[in-house]
């Protein structure tokens, strides 16, 4: 198990930007970290299951602090393994087109949605398009995408190797 | 061995190599694009040879696509018309951002692309950059772009 092999390693859960596609997660009572964001899409996903953070300083600085336990569904799958992030790509325009540019140079799929796997230091080192909730087409599910991102992470030779570095401010 | 076969072998090994020098051909518009919304239609354009990258000898034109994209869409539909009127005298490259990608695509990924869709590029017979843009362009000043690489 990659978990129990991964968690000893003491690395700090990496963020997760992605576009919308756990909306339709059944809703919470807390509101995440988008309360007061300005952008229309972002604040409808205040009250959805993920802890979604706005992209920013807050995410990486938390992504440097967390560890993780294991999962029990999607929402908190994402909650236990990730610091997750969302973006519009509307309100944010050349940073969609970095994680695109970064994903398009890594050979990994570019296109819209986006889902990308960074590290706390800002290097993007995984990434994907569309994930549906079950593998289709060829195309790896959610969770199977999110299980490589870990396995992924733990390697660390592999994510310095494969990676790129992002421009952190905006 | 005479020097003439050594050349020759030289340079049928290197053609049997280097399978991505065959431009990509008999390209298809998918037919069930919606090119009202950003939906994933599946692949925009299908063809031979799909994966093929610049093809020396010839001008090129690049189209480098997200499937779920209404422009890359409707650039995608540009892009068949102009191959079906120009696929004689110039190479079309096809990159689909959703799949994987080829080493002789990937360098004009990294060489080209600024992270925005649909990207479109026409290069000379040599590689040279005659259009490199983002965004979606009308047929018309493609065609004269063409037109022009193909006076010289």
């Amino acid at each position: 198990m990659y978990f129990e092999w991964y968690r000893p390693t003491g690395l700090l859960l990496l963020p997760l930007v992605m576009f919308g596609f756990v909306a339709s997660a059944v809703g919470q009572t807390n509101p995440n970290h988008l309360a007061r964001e300005q952008s229309r899409y972002l604040s409808r996903a205040m009250n959805q299951p993920v802890d979604w953070y706005p992209w920013g300083a807050d995410p990486f600085k938390r992504a440097k602090e967390l560890h993780r336990p294991s999962n029990v569904d999607t929402a908190n799958y994402i909650n236990q393994h990730f610091v997750a992030v969302k973006v519009d790509f509307d309100a944010s325009p050349k940073l969609v087109a970095q994680l695109q540019q970064a994903q398009a140079v890594l050979n990994l799929p570019a296109g819209l949605p986006l889902t990308s796997f960074i590290t706390p230091d800002g290097r993007l080192y995984f990434g994907a398009g569309y994930l549906p909730a079950e593998r289709k087409n060829g195309k790896p599910s959610f969770r199977e995408a999110a299980d490589e991102a870990l396995a992924r992470f733990a390697n660390r030779s592999t994510v310095e190797e494969q990676s790129f570095q992002l421009e952190l401010e905006e | 061995m005479t020097m003439k076969r050594l050349v020759l072998h030289f340079f049928l090994l290197s053609m049997l190599s280097s399978p991505l020098l065959f431009a990509i051909d008999n390209l298809k518009l998918n037919s069930k694009l919606d090119y009202t919304s950003d939906s994933l239609d599946g692949p925009l354009i299908t063809g031979d040879d799909a994966q093929s990258g610049f093809v020396p000898g010839k001008p090129n034109y690049v189209i480098i696509y997200g499937e779920g994209c209404f422009n890359s869409k409707r650039q995608a539909q540009r892009t068949v018309e102009l191959y079906n009127k120009y696929r004689s005298q110039v190479h079309f490259v096809v990159i689909d951002l959703d799949i994987q990608r080829s080493p002789e695509q990937q360098k004009l990924v990294k060489q080209y692309y600024k992270g925005y869709i649909p990207h479109v590029l026409v290069l000379d017979a040599h590689g040279e950059a005659l259009y490199n843009q983002s965004g979606e362009v009308d047929s018309e000043p493609i065609e004269n772009i063409f037109e022009k690489a193909l006076d010289h």
